[in-house]
This record gives C-alpha cells, structure tokens and sequence, in this order.
C-alpha cells in the first residue's frame, strides 16, 4: 500500500498544472478562451485518456483522467467537468463495454477528440430514483425504432448532440427486464427541447419525443438488457466528475485560507480565530479524506474491481462533506458571502453565493444521498430491503 | 498510488483474526478489568512466539522488520476484539522512541527484551493538569553527583505497576522555545522512590498515577538528547496517535458489524428493525464514517513508514477517528435498545473504550487546532 | 396569548420547594438517614400527590406544579427518585384516574398521594418498542386472572410492592386489541426474578410469571382495550419526569462552567479556550429551549389539549440535548474526564463519568429517538405510513 503517485502520474499532472498556468493567466479569460481551451486540451489527447488507443485515447487508467479532472477543476479551466464527465461515464464507457464495434469506431473517437457530448435521457416525471416506472416506448419497425415519451433533467439536450435514452421495449414483461438504452440525436425530427431554469441557475432540459424515429443500430448492446446495463454503470455515473469536485474544494480552501490570512474581522484576523481554526482544519481534513476515497475508486477501477460499493460510500461522503464545506465557507465569509459574483466588494469573487444555491442540487441529483444511504445498508452491509 | 495489501499483509490479518478471536474472547477482556496486572502473561509469550512483539523491530534485535503499516493493521484486529494489553504501550510508545534515539547500549540492552517477551514499557508524560503540552511539563530533574533526581507526579501512565521500565519525560531546562528544556530518562521499575496508584478509568483499563520522590537515574539512562527530548517525543506521539487510530477504527468495525447483526433478526412490528430506513441510515452513515477514518489512518501510518512529515495526516486520522468510534458506539446503542445496555452484552464494553480513546492523546479539537498551526501559522 | 412568565403563585411555589430543600439538606451529607427522611417530609407536604385530584388525596394541582416541583427537587440534587415516582404518577396514576373504576381510584390513588410508587410491567423480550407482541397471558378463572409468561427489563419488581401489567386476554384477536391491564401484587406467589445490571450499576430485572393469581377487581378499564391506554397514555409516559431532566442538566451544566473557570490544562483557563467556550455556549442555548419546551408542554397539559406533537418532539429535543450534553462534557474533561467517581483527580467529582454510563439508557428507553421521529413524521407532520 503506498499513498504517492508514480513519477509518470506526477509528471503528467505537472504538465497540466503548467498548461492551465500558461492558457489562464491573469487577462487570458476573453469570451472566446473556451472554444479555443477545449480544443487545445482536445489536441494534447486528454479529453480521451482511458478511452483504448485503437479508438484514439490515450489508453491510461483511472488515475489519469481524475488527476487530469482535479486540475482542470483546481485552476479554474473554462471547461465544464461535467460535459466530459457524462459523456466519458455514459456513451464512453457503455460503448466500450457493450456497443457494437460500429459504435465504438463511431462514437469513441469522437469523445476522445471532445467533438460530442452526450447526456442521460433516463428520468421521467413520474420516475426519478424509481427508473423502472419510466413510460417512453420505443416500437421496433423494420430497421427502425419509433420513440415516444417525455424525459426531465435531460442535462442539455439543448447543447449536447446526443443523449442516452431509456426506453421500454417490451411492455408485457416486467419493467426491469423490458429496457433498452437508444443513443439518440438530439437533432432528430419529433424531438422537443424546454428548458427550466434551476436555482443554482442551470438550465435543465425537459425532452418531449414525439414519433421519433432512431436507427436500429442505435440501440445500445441488446435489446432489453438496458436495466442491467444501467445498473452496472451506476457507480461510473455517480462519480463521473472523479477528480473534479476534489479540485474544486482545494481551490476554494486555498483561496479561503489566503483570505483568512489577510482578512480581518471585528480586529481580529480569521486566521487567528479559535472557531475559525477549527473549521478551516474540518474542512482540509475532509478535503482529504475524499481524496483518499475518489484515489482509491480509481485505483480499484483500474484493478477492475466491482465498484458499487466503493462509489456509493464516495457520493455520501462526497455530498456531505461538499455541504459542510459550503456551509461552513459562507458562515466564514459572513455578511460579504452573501455578495453575487461581480459585486465589488464580494470575498472570493463572489463564487461562494453561486455555489451555496448550487450546493442543493447534490442532495438530489443522481440519487440523493438519502437514496445511496439505503443502498449502502441493503448492499453493503447486507440488511434487509426496508419497507 | 496503491492501496492494495500484499499478500503477506493479508496473511498477517487473517492470522491475527483467527488467533485473537480464539485467545481473546471478552470474558477475557472483562477478566483483565478484575486482574492485577491487566494482561495474560501466557497470552504475551504467545505474541512474542508468534513474531508480534518483534514486528517492527530490526532483525539485529530479533524482530522482523516489518512496516509501520502491518503494525497498524495488527493494531486494527487488536482493536476489534479490545485486546487488553501493554502491546502499543510497549512497542509503539517505547520500542520505536528507543530504536529512534536511543544509544546503541540502550537498544542492546532493551529492544531484545522486548522482542523476546521479556520486557514490558511504558511512557510517563501527563500529570494532574498536563495533557501533552511539553510547556507545561513540571516533574523535574535535577542533576547530582550520582545522576538526576527525579521528583513530581505522572499520570495516566499504562501499565506503569508491571513495566520494567518506564520512560519519564521530565523537565531538565528552560522551555526558551517551544519544546525546549526536556529530558526522557529510562527509569528502572527497581529504582526506589516510585509509588504508583492505579485509576479507576471509565474503560476499567490498568493505568497509574507514578509519584517519583527523590528517584535517581544514571546519566547513562538519558533517552536522546539532552534539554532537546521533545523532538522524539512528538514523533512518538504521532506513532503512537495512529496506532490507538488503527485500534478505534477496529473497535468501530467490530460495532458496526454487531449492529448489523441485531437488525437483520430483531423483529418488532412484524419487520426486522434492519429494514427500517432510519436505521439503515444510522449504519450507511457509520460505515461512510469509518471509510473516511480508516483511510485517513493508512495514509498516515504510511507516511510514518516512509519517514516523511506527516503531522497534518497524523492529527487528520486521529480527528476522524475520535468522532467516528465515539458516534457509532452511540448509535449501536440507540440500535441495540436494552440489550446493548447490558453489563453482559459486548457494547458497553466499546461504549466507554470508544469514549476513552476520543480524548486520549488529544480529541477532535485538539487535532485540528494542530492541523490549523500547519496550514496557518 | 405568548408569556414567558410565571405567575406569582407559582414562583411562590417554586420558591416553597427551594427553602423546603435548603432547611431539610443543606449542611447535610447524602447519607442513608437523610435519603430516608426525606421522601417522608415530601408526603407530609403533599406534594407526591400533586397531580391528583383532592378527592383522592391529591392537592389537585397541574402539570406545571409538577413540573416546577421536578426541576426545583433534580436542581438542589434531592435525595429522590424523580424518575421512579414519575413513572408511577404518569403510567399509573393516570391510567388509573383515566380508566379505573371508582373503587380503585378510592383504593389506589390516595396510596399514590402518600408516597407510595407503582411500578410498570409491560416489557418482554420480544416486545420493547412493539407492545403488540406481548405474549403473557392472562385466562379469567371464576375471580381470578392466571397469569403466565415473561417480562424483561422490569426495574421496580425488587422495589416496590405493587405494579401495571400488561397482558393477553384474547388470543384470537389481532394482536393490538387483545390486551388489558391489571394491578399486580410483585409478592404474589409464582413471581421470580433474576437480577440485570445495566452499565453504571443500572438494575433491572427479568420476570417470570408461573401461574400468578390475580384478582380480578384488579383488572382496570376493559377487557382487551390496554393497548389503546397505553397509546393514549404514552404522551404522559415520554415525558415522565416532565421537568427532571431540565433541573439536572442546568445544575451539571453549572458545575461544568465553574470547573471551567477554575481548571488550567496545558497552562491555560479551560473557560479561556475559545472551543470551550463554544461548546458551553451550544449547551446553554440547548438547555434553555429544553426548558421551554418542557414548560410549554406542561402549559398545554394543564389547559387540557391535545399533548400527541409536543410530548414527540420534546422528548426527542431532551434526549438528544442530554445525550449530547454527556458525550460534549465528558470530552470537554480530556484525560480527567475518564476518571470514575472517588477517584481522586475525578473532575466534579466523577459524575458525568456515571452518567456517560448511566443515561446511555436514554437512547432508546421510551422507544428510540428513531421510532419517535418517524411517529412525528407519521402523526404530526403526515408523511405517509413506513
């Protein structure tokens, strides 16, 4: 057991530390440093860095890509994580183990070079954490499926060129064992997009389908097996942004802690605030502790252990330790966290604020915390499914 | 990046499991409470038979010279089955500060002992108003023609009434820095001028208030440095912080694990109580919990292996640890009901280790005022 | 309309108890004489009945006097058992004034108002929180009920002489409708016990009950209703010591600040630290809404409403608040902290010590914390049934 990286992981995450430190230096944040940030990152391979080499990644392990997301996230790229991460975690890593050789050459490469996205068309209003009430059909017809339904939270379909839909294809049989997952064109006739704005100030899509007709070489793997493929892929897709919210709380502790260096409250430096103290070493300490988690997920995924319980114990502590931190960061900013970005005199930028409303989302999204709770009892630790 | 156990160090916790679930059932642990000396002597040879005592210790003193990190996971099963014993207290406290500082006489004449069973050791370093703040440190010692004479009062010193030899933190200076002004003497249990006390200690555990009236010490039992002791005593400190976190993370298992066990068969409203949602909560949140601390303490017992600094992961584990073991023994009790209430059921018995543990060698506060000092100051 | 007053009345009342308790214990050590003279004086006082009604004995006065005599007798530390006589007052008492029969309130009640404790004997092995699965039976032969089975954590069997029990009359009911309650006699002939310690030398007992006779004037209120007494019972049941807990937390709460004040560690003033100093804060502030939960629940007990929602979450506010005052103290002690009582360094004498020990009891006597939020959950806040 060794708690160090190898001299190539390091050497790599120096690499990025020195891009990010040359593309985003003080005055480099134009409107156009996105465009031409993704496609220079696309450019040096890292977008696709376990993806296998024969469908044009990298292919190196998990450590790779969460040390790649923790920097990304650490210097503020103009990159959003979760893009890379849904796609990466859903079309990437579905395709890899059950599309079609057709698909991976299709999709894979692509992923890799950051040209699509892909986001999860599963929820439903009447099926959230519960899937196996969802009530999109999709009808085989010659070559063809025709798709109707309606799905929510269908991150962005607005934007994304493709999502993964959940459809049933065989009403007569229970719902788990009459699934299928479609890789969809979001251009595709018959399809609706409305956005909803969300608190955190997201938009949300919601997808109408309206006769939707979607290639039979579209359906992902085998007709009905869509429950277990979903079921089996669920800890990729809570930890998509592996590496990503680590990043982030480093930075703002770091950024929080330079505050509290130079910031005095009622004559007294925050730093030397007893309480303050005390909350700052709180937050490192769980700062820490998921690092050591989100490390060892990867580390496990490389081995090609089973990681259901691995990723449920992550996301609790992941959701909880992110709400503390927020929590605690705008507690420690006093009146000023209230400050919305832009606003002169606003601590940290003003990020804070954002962050508090968005910080709700992770109580929900991708099954709540109370939801992976339950699943760490029954599967986990082996007690009998609650009633 | 690995964190995987070798095969030597899955074979290591195997046999510790199988040996200690067999030599350590709790009529033994609650039979220690009652015993004088508060150990198995048998039990002890065993250990050292079985290579234990002599686990990090160097092969030129007979040990195996194994890791810093397969003594914690010994420690880890240790802990689950609250193993009553001067093993940490021995080995970790005193083997590794001697190994560390001392001279090659003192290890000669010391570390073979304790490998071959023969030696058992203690630290003295609290007293009535002193935890672990070397500042504050007030039995002194006096330089005399035949030595030092040491005089005042130690507490919390375990095992102190059957260790050969105790290593007395006293004060020989002035603290004009921080730390400063300290000496370790080795003290020979035979020196006259000793008395000890035991305390009667929430967890029932053998630990002693040491009262030293005149007791001389040779120059040559001076452990490390002169006026500069303190330096070793903190890493001491931090060995021995992680261990007592890889024991309170075994303590906390074993609950969890019996927890789990009561809800899957108590039946009440027709259900097991394991069913209940709120329960199982209480368990995903102890399990969650116990993840964070154990990982915590692996990285901090490799640090210590590796001999880099490690003060911030060292005060992180035991942070994590305190309030993990503390709140699932509080939990399984709200679990457990009546009967986990009871002297005769195993849970009281980690109720009050757990809370005993939470605040020795400092508790959650103490630890991230520590973490703060190296982010801040 | 909202007042955080006393009235003049019951500050004089409160004001009687303190001086009662400084002539009758101050300058007196808490010997076995003092202890035993002392309930005594409260029984010539009247104020073991305090609750019940005149004609019976009782000085006919409400929850909040007896709230107020609670908090005053655990504050000055008396020489009684709060929790035993409120047990008494708030299972038996009541259920007996609810449902008894005039006879057995003639009988009883005034028994009750001079002094005399009623135990409890619902508990068995297989039903602790779930009083349902209750399986002792009771079979109704000419003038007597024979009652055979078990009980479990049965604390007053050793103790007192007279107790409420719960047992099956009808099998063939479902299970919730079979019960019923009887006064029980603990010398009968079949009763034996065996002894259970709890941590902090905690005694309660297991019972056996072979053939135990019992009177059938002894039965209370009908046949089969006995779980619907104990539903409608258990607000008055949660909350038993209605009071108690309050007065002991504000005076360990005391102790621990002036041993703040007075202790160095690591040559500061514990009371210095600013964590402490946080830490005693949260407890103050905890103590102080447990007490005006607990004096508003008295408030609406004398006005005669409905006490399901307070009684839940007061119980669950008082328990979390003491549990958590021991663990946070206990901690705040360091190294000291562990010592037991008479030890010689023990800080306030070792008493949050014991009770770390001894109110571990608190998570789950009553029904866990646990069942009682999911009962608010259910009850008050009307989220759908578990």
């Amino acid at each position: 057991m060794h708690f160090c990286f190898t001299e190539e992981q390091e050497k790599f995450r120096q690499e990025i530390v020195d891009f990010c430190k040359a593309e985003l230096q003080e005055g480099s944040r134009t409107p156009d440093l996105p465009v031409s940030f993704r496609r220079k990152i696309a450019e040096k391979g890292w977008i696709g860095l376990s993806i296998p080499k024969e469908y044009g990644g990298q292919g190196l392990g998990a450590i790779y890509r969460v040390i790649f997301m923790e920097e990304m996230a650490y210097w503020r790229a103009p990159i959003v994580a979760y893009d890379y991460g849904v796609t990466m975690s859903l079309l990437g890593n579905m395709c890899l183990r059950h599309g079609s050789e057709a698909q991976k050459s299709e999709y894979l490469p692509k992923i890799a070079k950051g040209e699509i996205f892909c986001g999860q068309g599963y929820s439903e209003p009447q099926a959230g954490n519960d899937l196996s009430l969802i009530q999109t059909t999709a009808i085989r017809q010659d070559d063809h499926y025709i798709i109707n339904g309606q799905k929510m939270w269908v991150h962005d379909a607005q934007t994304y060129r493709y999502t993964l839909l959940m459809a049933k294809t065989d009403i007569t049989v229970p719902p788990e064992r009459g699934i299928s997952l479609f890789i969809i064109d979001n251009s595709s006739p018959g399809i609706t997009v409305i956005p909803q704005i969300a608190m955190s100030g997201q938009t949300t899509p919601q997808v109408f389908l309206d006769n939707v007709l979607v290639p039979a070489r579209n359906l992902l793997g085998e007709e009905n097996m869509g429950w277990e493929y979903y079921l089996e892929n669920k800890p990729f897709y809570w930890n998509k942004e592996q590496g990503a919210e680590t990043g982030m709380m480093r930075r703002i502790f770091d950024d929080i802690v330079r505050y509290s260096k130079e910031t005095k409250r009622n004559g007294v430096l925050l730093s030397q605030s007893a309480v303050i103290r005390q909350r700052l070493a709180s937050m490192a300490t769980d700062i820490r502790a998921l690092r050591l988690l989100i490390y060892r997920m990867a580390w496990m995924e490389t081995k090609g252990f089973d990681l259901s319980d691995i990723a449920s114990l992550t996301r609790v502590f992941h959701v909880e330790a992110w709400i503390r931190f927020v929590n605690k960061t705008m507690q420690l900013m006093g009146l000023g966290g209230q400050l919305s970005r832009r606003q002169v005199p606003a601590p940290l930028g003003g990020t804070m604020e954002a962050l508090y409303r968005q910080a709700a989302l992770q109580l929900m999204q991708r099954a709540g915390p109370s939801y992976i709770k339950s699943t760490i009892a029954t599967h986990h630790l082996g007690l009998p499914p609650a009633w | 990046m690995d964190y995987g156990f070798s095969e030597e160090q899955k074979i290591l916790r195997k046999t510790a499991r199988d040996f200690l679930s067999k030599e350590c059932p709790k009529a033994m642990v609650r039979q220690m409470a009652e015993d004088e000396k508060g150990y198995s002597p048998s039990l002890w040879k065993k250990m050292a038979e079985m290579g234990w005592l002599g686990l990090v210790l160097p092969s030129e003193y007979g040990g195996s010279g194994g890791s810093f990190l397969d003594l914690v996971m010994l420690l880890e099963e240790m802990g689950r089955v609250l193993l009553p014993s001067p093993f940490s207290t021995t080995i970790v406290m005193c083997g590794l500060y001697i190994l560390e500082a001392g001279n090659e006489q003192q290890k000669k004449d010391i570390l073979h002992k304790i490998v071959k069973g023969e030696a058992i050791l203690t630290l003295a370093l609290s007293e009535p108003d002193v935890e672990y703040d070397p500042d504050s440190i007030t039995v002194k010692a006096v330089a005399n023609s035949d030595g030092y004479l040491i005089n005042g009062n130690k507490l919390f010193v375990p095992y102190a009434h059957i260790a050969n030899y105790l290593l007395c933190v006293t004060r020989t200076g002035e603290n004009i820095d921080k730390g400063k002004g300290l000496t370790t003497f080795i003290v020979d249990n035979s020196s006259s001028g000793l008395n000890y006390t035991p305390l009667k200690t929430l967890a029932r555990d053998k630990q002693y208030e040491v009262t030293f009236k005149d007791v001389l010490i040779p120059e040559h039992n001076i452990l490390g440095d002169f006026d500069n002791g303190w330096r070793d005593v903190e890493r001491t400190l931090q060995r021995a912080t992680v261990a007592l976190c890889a024991e309170m993370n075994g303590g906390a298992q074993n609950v969890l694990d019996m927890t789990v066990e009561y809800a899957k068969q108590r039946v009440q409203f027709d259900r097991p109580i394991g069913s209940m949602q709120a329960l199982q909560h209480h368990c995903a949140n102890i399990a969650v919990s116990i993840e964070a601390s154990r990982s915590a303490t692996y990285e901090a017992a490799w640090r210590i292996g590796e001999g880099l600094p490690c003060s911030i992961e060292v005060s992180m584990a035991k942070s994590l640890a305190s309030e993990c073991y503390t709140q699932t023994t509080q939990l399984s009790m709200l679990i457990h009901g009546g009967v986990g209430y009871m002297e005769d059921h195993d849970l009281p018995l980690y109720y009050r280790q757990a809370k005993t543990a939470e605040v020795t060698l400092g508790d959650a506060d103490y630890h991230r005022e520590k973490i703060a000092q190296e982010l801040l100051d | 309309m909202v007042n955080f007053k006393f009235t003049e009345e019951q500050e004089a009342f409160r004001q009687e108890i303190i001086n009662f308790i400084k002539v009758e214990l101050s300058g007196k050590t808490n010997t076995a004489t003092v202890r035993s003279s002392f309930v005594p004086k409260l029984v010539e006082k009247g104020w073991l009945g305090l609750t019940i009604p005149e004609e019976y004995g009782g000085l006919g006065r409400d929850a909040v006097y007896l709230t107020i005599f609670n908090e005053e007798m655990a504050y000055h530390q008396a020489p009684i058992s709060l929790s035993l006589y409120g047990r008494s007052n708030s299972v038996f008492g009541k259920i007996c004034l609810q449902h008894g029969s005039q006879e057995q309130r003639q009988k009883w009640l005034p028994r009750l108002a001079q002094g005399e404790a009623f135990g409890q004997c619902f508990t068995e092995p297989e039903a602790g929180t779930d009083m349902t699965r209750i399986q002792t039976r009771a079979v109704l032969q000419g003038d007597h009920y024979i009652v055979n089975g078990q009980k479990m954590f049965i604390t007053t069997t050793h103790i007192l002489r007279y107790t409420l029990l719960m047992a099956r009359t009808n099998i063939n009911a479902p299970a919730e409708s079979g019960l019923s309650m009887f006064i029980m006699d603990n010398k009968s002939t079949g009763i034996t016990f065996t002894p259970l310690m709890g941590m902090g030398g905690y005694r309660t007992n297991q019972l056996f009950l072979d053939n135990v006779e019992v009177p059938s004037e002894n039965l209370i209120g009908e046949e089969n209703r006995g779980y619907e007494y104990y539903l409608e019972n258990k607000p008055f049941y949660l909350n038993k010591e209605k009071g108690a807990e309050v007065g002991a937390l504000r005076r360990s709460f005391e102790q621990l600040v002036k041993y703040a004040k007075e202790t160095t560690r690591d040559g500061h003033l514990l009371a210095n630290n600013p964590i402490v100093r946080q830490r005693l804060a949260e407890m103050a502030t905890n103590i102080r809404t447990m007490r005006h939960l607990t004096y508003r629940m008295a408030f609406m007990e004398a006005q005669g409403l409905d006490l399901f929602y307070i009684a839940s979450i007061a119980r669950v506010f008082i328990v979390e608040t003491w549990l958590k005052f021991n663990s946070t103290a206990l901690q705040l002690l360091g190294l000291n902290g562990q010592l037991q009582r008479g030890a010689h360094y023990a800080p306030l004498g070792g008493s949050i010590n014991w009770h770390y020990e001894y109110d571990a009891l608190q998570y789950f006597t009553r029904g866990s914390p646990s069942y009682t939020k999911s009962y608010i959950a259910m009850h008050d806040l009307g989220l759908p049934e578990n």
